[in-house]
């Protein structure tokens, strides 16, 4: 071991976030008023959560498009292609992860 | 980013203050020092701050320096340290994509060495070859993986990982393939490795079950049948997306399908043709209350129990020699992937320093 006056010097172990990655990552100001996209897994349990979430959304942020992509099945992602296309017209998504 | 250094006044304080940190799972852990992570710096002689991916699902990133960190805590020699980093390469890898090991249903990641490292490093590849075994090879670089997924991919329960029963496997669950007694190449050629090379294979796994396989009384073709069996029972709550099952069969198995004949990849095919996953066994099917029947891309004729099935295909299976002889009574351990997108499962070349 190290002993530089009597003290242990440890490396840490620990990995921190990418300073570039956390630079680029974008924020949003507000969700009013902008361009919300809905993904949802259409999950058993989330089935009457899920409707009232997306009106309270509408209801509280009136964003100014709105699209939805409800998934068939809770395990598979959304295909890249409607998810590329989705992520591209819009300002936010809201993703319903079940399971 | 250069690693951040601590000071302690004394060894006796280290514990205390490692679980302070944070820098451990639970278990007890060795001092990463300076003196001994420099030493497997220089035994790399790689740069510190070569930086290998971030680590899902903290994002975390791995560099040399950090990864041999968790090695010194792990308790790995520095030629141990090469093994982790070739495995890091693999969970960094997107084709993987470990965020299913994060989930509820806690997958883990397992890992396997092949090839003459395993050797060379003194991996305990028979008795207890899945542990404990005494062996530091297998127990330290398991270990060093777990740390690195804890302290670079900050994997904290209930923070950024939500298993809801976790799983002892994670703790450590790493095994060298057995090399004197396999009568077949090294798994790596498999994947496309030459002999001669050295490989670490990380998999996404979720359920671990062995199953013995009576060689004295029942003969290799029921054999064939029990080990198919096996694969149907292992697996139940696996997710969707690309699958494999790693097939772990004790020497005296191996070398009595040998002796009859069948290469290791005739054995995977035998199995794969009497393996078969009906949607009962899945928990994704519509006994379960998904509002739409698991979509397999498998999918069949019906059975005769009129429920789907999805035949396993040869290259789903991956046959690993390990384990303790015993001519009367084969063994086999079933690992299945807990998968949802990406692959089950990643190799990477490790590169030992010249």
């Amino acid at each position: 071991m190290t002993l530089e006056g009597n003290v242990i010097e440890l490396i840490s172990p620990v990995g921190h976030p990418r300073v570039q990655a956390e630079a680029n990552r974008r924020f949003l100001d507000t969700p009013v008023g902008r361009r919300v996209g809905f993904i949802w897994n259409q999950y058993q349990a989330t089935r009457h959560f899920w409707p009232r979430l997306e009106r309270a959304l509408e209801d509280l942020c009136r964003p100014s498009t709105v699209q939805r992509a409800y998934k068939a099945n809770t395990w598979s992602p959304l295909d890249k292609t409607k998810f590329d296309e989705m992520a591209s017209a819009v300002d936010y998504i809201v993703v319903g992860v079940g399971a | 980013m250069k690693a951040e250094i601590h000071q302690i006044e004394s060894l006796e304080r280290f514990t205390e203050f490692v679980y302070a940190q944070g820098w451990t799972d639970g278990l007890p852990v060795f001092p990463p020092t300076r003196q001994v992570v420099e030493g497997m710096l220089g035994y790399l002689k790689r740069d510190p701050g070569e930086v290998l991916g971030t680590i899902f699902p903290g994002d975390g990133e791995a560099t040399v320096e950090n990864v041999a960190a968790n090695c010194a805590m792990a308790g790995c020699l520095p030629e141990h340290v090469p093994v982790v980093l070739a495995a890091v390469e693999g969970l960094v890898d997107p084709a993987l994509m470990i965020t299913t090991t994060q989930s509820t249903g806690a997958g883990v990641i397992f890992t396997m060495v092949s090839g003459p490292a395993v050797g060379r490093l003194g991996f305990h590849t028979r008795e207890w070859i899945f542990g404990p075994n005494g062996g530091r090879a297998n127990a330290a670089i398991g270990r060093a993986i777990r740390l690195v997924l804890w302290n670079i991919g900050r994997a904290h329960p209930g923070k950024l990982i939500k298993g809801t029963m976790g799983n002892p496997a994670a703790w450590s669950y790493c095994i060298g393939e057995e090399q004197e007694l396999t009568p077949w190449e090294p798994l790596h050629v498999d994947f496309g490795f030459a002999p001669g090379e050295s490989a670490v294979t990380v998999m996404k796994a979720g359920e671990h079950s062995q199953i013995a396989v009576p060689l004295n009384t029942v003969g290799l073709n029921e054999c064939i049948t029990l080990l198919a069996r096996g694969i149907g029972r292992a697996g139940v709550s696996m997710s969707a997306g690309k699958r494999a099952y790693v097939l772990v069969i004790n020497p005296s198995l191996a070398q009595a399908f040998d002796k009859a004949g069948y290469t290791r990849q005739q054995v995977r095919a035998a199995i794969a043709e009497r393996a078969w996953k009906y949607s009962y066994d899945w928990q994704n099917d519509t006994k379960q209350g998904d509002p739409v029947p698991f979509p397999d891309p498998y999918t069949k004729a019906p059975s005769e129990r009129q429920h789907f099935v999805a035949p396993v295909t040869p290259d789903e299976i991956c046959l690993v020699v390990g384990g303790g002889e015993a001519p009367q009574m084969g063994q086999c351990v079933t690992i299945s992937s807990r998968n949802a997108v990406g692959q089950p499962m990643v190799t990477k070349p490790i590169r030992f320093p010249a």
